[in-house]
C-alpha cells in the first residue's frame, strides 16, 4: 500500500453549516436550576486543599483505626453539603447545565465576532470560533485545538491522570508534507516521549480524525467518527515519532513492538457536521478514566457543555476525579484511613457508573465481565491500593452486587439510562446518600461473607 | 533569501536582535510558498496577518500563523516572540471539519 494519506487542503469557506440554530433552542438537559446549582456549586466547585484537610482532620478523629466498617461519622463529612441530588451534580457524563452556565454561554455568544474570550497555549479563541460548537456548525481548528489544550490541563490537575500530550490540528498535515525539519522545533518545549499519552488530531480533507499514541500500550489507533479507516495515516505517525525519537533521543528505537489498529467500537456521527465533536469526545474518553459512552443524541448537550467549558477553561471535575482528589490529597501517613474510604467510595461509584452508563456491560448480567472491569479499573486507577478492600470487593459474589444495585433501585428500563441520575426529583424515592451506599455495600458483602462462611462449617 | 542585505544587522547576530529597529521574515504557506516581510521589532502580528491575507486573497480572521509550533496571536511582536532575521513563520488557513464521505478509499 502506498502512503497517501490524503491530505487535502479545504479552502478557508469549505462548507459550513449555517449559523441557523437558534442558541436558546438548544434542549438543555436537567434544568433542575437552582437546587442543583446549589449543589454543584457546593459541591463540585473547586475543592481547596484546606477543605480537604480540615475534613480529613475531622473525619480522622472520628474514625477508628483498626476496622474496616465504616462508622456514621467516617461518612458524614463527605456527603455533608450534599443530599439526593450529589450524583447529578457529580454525574461524570452528563453534569446539569445550570442557568448560570447557560447565562455564561449566552454572555459569550453577545460578543463581538473578534472577542477573544480566553486563550489556549497562546491562541486566542474568539467569539466567532466558539460559535462553530452551535447548532450543526462544524467546528474549527480553534476549537478542536483548544479543547485538546483544555484535556491537557485538565489532567495535570487531577492526580494520577495520564500525562498528556496533544498535537495541533496542523501538525501531521506539515510533517507528512514538507518532512520532519518543519515541524523539529514544535515539541521543542516538551519531551513528547515522557508522555503517557498522545493525541494527534488529523484534519482530512474536510474531515476531522483523532490518533490516539498511548506509550504505555505501545499502541497507535485511528479513531474516525465516520467509522473509516487510514491505515497510511498510522504509518505516518509511527514515521514521525521514529524520527523524533532519532532526533531529539539521539539514539534509534525500534517501534515494531507497537500495535497500529484502528478502533470501530465507538460511537459515529450519523450527520455531515459532528465530526468535530466525535473526536473531542473520543479525546476525553482516551484521557478522562471516568467518563462513559456516549451516543449522537448526546451530541447537542455535548456541544453545549464543552462551549461553557472552554469558556470557563475549566471541565468540572466528574464524582471520579474529584475522589481522586479527595484520595490523593491526604498523605496517607497522616490519615491512615483516608484513602482507603475514599478509594472504596470510588470502586462504589466507578461500579454503579460503569453499569449506568454501559447497559450492555451490566454486571449483574455479566458478572465475570463485570469482575474483570472492576480488575482493570483496579490496575488502571492506580488507587485501589488497599488490597484487603479491593478483594474485597472483587470477591463480592454477583449476588452481592445485585443486591447492592437493588438496592439503589438502579433498574434498567429497556436498557436506557434510567430514574436517578436524569430526573431526580421525578423519582419517587431519593436516592441514597454515598454514606448509605457505602454501607449498604458493607451490609451486602458481610451478609454474603458470613452466609459463606457457614455454608462452609456447615460442609464441614 | 540567500543574499544577506546588510541593512540593519550590522551587529552580532542574537546580540544586536534587543536593539535592532527592523527585522526581516519569512511567512511560509501551507503549499511552500514563501511571503518576505520587513517590518519593526515592535509591530503586531495583526498587522503581518491583515497583509498575508490579503495577498493570498482569504479572509484575515481565518489565517493561523504559527512559529516553531505555538500560535502568534494578533498582539505578539517580534521582539516578544525574540524572533531573529530570516524566521520562518508558518502560516495556514482555517480547518473546518464536517464529514469526508469518500475517507476510507484514500
Amino acid at each position: 500500500m502506498t502512503i497517501s494519506p490524503c491530505f487535502k487542503h479545504s479552502s478557508s469557506n469549505s462548507k459550513r453549516a449555517t449559523y441557523s440554530v437558534e442558541v436558546s433552542s438548544i434542549p438543555v438537559q436537567k434544568m433542575e436550576s437552582s437546587k442543583i446549582q446549589s449543589e454543584l456549586q457546593g459541591a463540585a466547585g473547586p475543592i481547596r486543599k484546606r477543605d480537604v484537610d480540615r475534613r480529613m482532620r475531622n473525619n480522622a478523629r472520628s474514625m477508628k483505626p483498626t476496622e474496616a466498617s465504616p462508622s456514621e461519622e467516617d461518612n458524614i463529612e463527605l456527603c455533608s453539603e450534599s443530599s439526593s441530588g450529589f450524583f447529578d451534580a457529580f454525574d461524570p457524563q452528563y453534569p446539569p447545565i445550570t442557568k448560570k452556565m447557560n447565562q455564561a454561554i449566552e454572555n459569550a455568544l453577545k460578543c463581538p465576532a473578534n472577542h477573544v474570550l480566553t486563550h489556549f497555549a497562546g491562541q486566542p479563541l474568539t467569539r466567532s470560533d466558539l460559535e462553530t460548537l452551535v447548532g450543526d456548525n462544524w467546528l474549527n481548528d480553534t476549537i478542536v485545538n483548544a479543547y485538546l489544550n483544555l484535556l491537557v490541563i485538565q489532567s495535570k490537575e487531577i492526580p494520577f491522570s495520564p500525562k498528556i500530550y496533544t498535537f495541533s490540528t496542523f501538525f501531521l498535515e506539515r510533517y507528512f508534507v514538507m518532512g520532519y525539519n518543519a515541524v523539529r522545533e514544535w515539541t521543542r518545549d516538551e519531551d513528547i516521549f515522557a508522555h503517557d499519552i498522545l493525541l494527534v488530531p488529523v484534519h482530512v480533507g474536510a474531515h476531522l480524525c483523532l490518533v490516539v499514541v498511548d506509550q504505555r500500550k505501545k499502541t497507535i489507533t485511528f479513531m474516525d467518527p465516520n467509522g473509516g479507516k487510514n491505515e497510511p495515516l498510522l504509518v505516518v505517525v509511527l514515521a514521525y515519532l521514529t524520527d523524533e525519537f532519532r532526533v531529539k533521543k539521539n539514539s534509534q528505537v525500534c517501534f515494531s513492538d507497537w500495535q497500529m489498529e484502528t478502533e470501530h467500537d465507538l460511537p459515529k456521527q450519523v450527520n455531515p457536521s459532528d465530526c468535530g465533536v466525535f473526536v473531542l469526545k473520543y479525546a476525553e474518553l482516551a484521557t478522562r478514566s471516568c467518563i462513559g459512552g456516549f451516543s449522537h443524541g448526546d451530541v447537542p448537550y455535548i456541544r453545549r457543555k464543552m462551549m461553557h467549558d472552554l469558556i470557563e477553561t475549566r471541565i468540572p471535575p466528574g464524582l471520579m476525579e474529584v475522589l481522586d482528589r479527595f484520595a490523593s490529597g491526604i498523605s496517607p501517613d497522616y490519615v491512615p484511613r483516608a484513602r482507603p474510604l475514599a478509594t472504596e467510595i470510588q470502586a462504589t461509584m466507578r461500579s454503579v457508573f460503569n453499569f449506568q452508563f454501559s447497559p450492555h456491560k451490566t454486571p449483574i448480567q455479566n458478572p465475570t465481565k463485570f469482575r474483570k472491569l472492576l480488575q482493570e479499573v483496579t490496575e488502571v486507577g492506580g488507587l485501589l491500593d488497599d488490597t484487603v478492600i479491593t478483594s474485597r470487593l472483587l470477591e463480592a459474589s454477583p449476588d452481592t452486587w445485585a443486591n447492592f444495585i437493588q438496592s439503589w433501585e438502579l433498574s434498567l428500563v429497556n436498557g436506557k439510562r434510567s430514574s436517578i441520575f436524569m430526573q431526580p426529583s421525578k423519582t419517587k424515592k431519593a436516592a441514597p446518600s454515598e454514606r448509605q451506599t457505602i454501607l449498604n455495600l458493607y451490609g451486602a458483602i458481610e451478609n454474603e461473607e458470613t452466609r459463606l462462611k457457614c455454608r462452609s462449617r456447615n460442609q464441614q | 533569501m540567500s543574499n544577506p542585505e546588510s541593512g540593519e544587522n550590522q551587529g552580532g547576530p542574537s546580540s544586536s536582535s534587543e536593539h535592532k529597529e527592523f527585522i526581516k521574515l519569512k511567512v511560509k504557506g501551507q503549499e511552500g510558498d514563501e511571503i518576505h516581510f520587513r517590518l519593526k521589532m515592535t509591530t503586531p502580528f495583526s498587522k503581518i496577518k491583515k497583509n498575508y491575507a490579503e495577498r493570498v486573497g482569504v479572509a484575515a480572521g481565518s489565517i493561523r500563523l504559527i512559529f516553531d509550533g505555538n500560535p502568534v496571536s494578533d498582539s505578539d511582536t517580534p521582539r516578544n516572540l525574540s524572533l531573529e532575521d530570516d524566521d520562518i513563520i508558518e502560516a495556514f488557513v482555517e480547518q473546518t471539519g464536517g464529514m469526508l464521505p469518500g475517507l476510507s478509499a484514500c
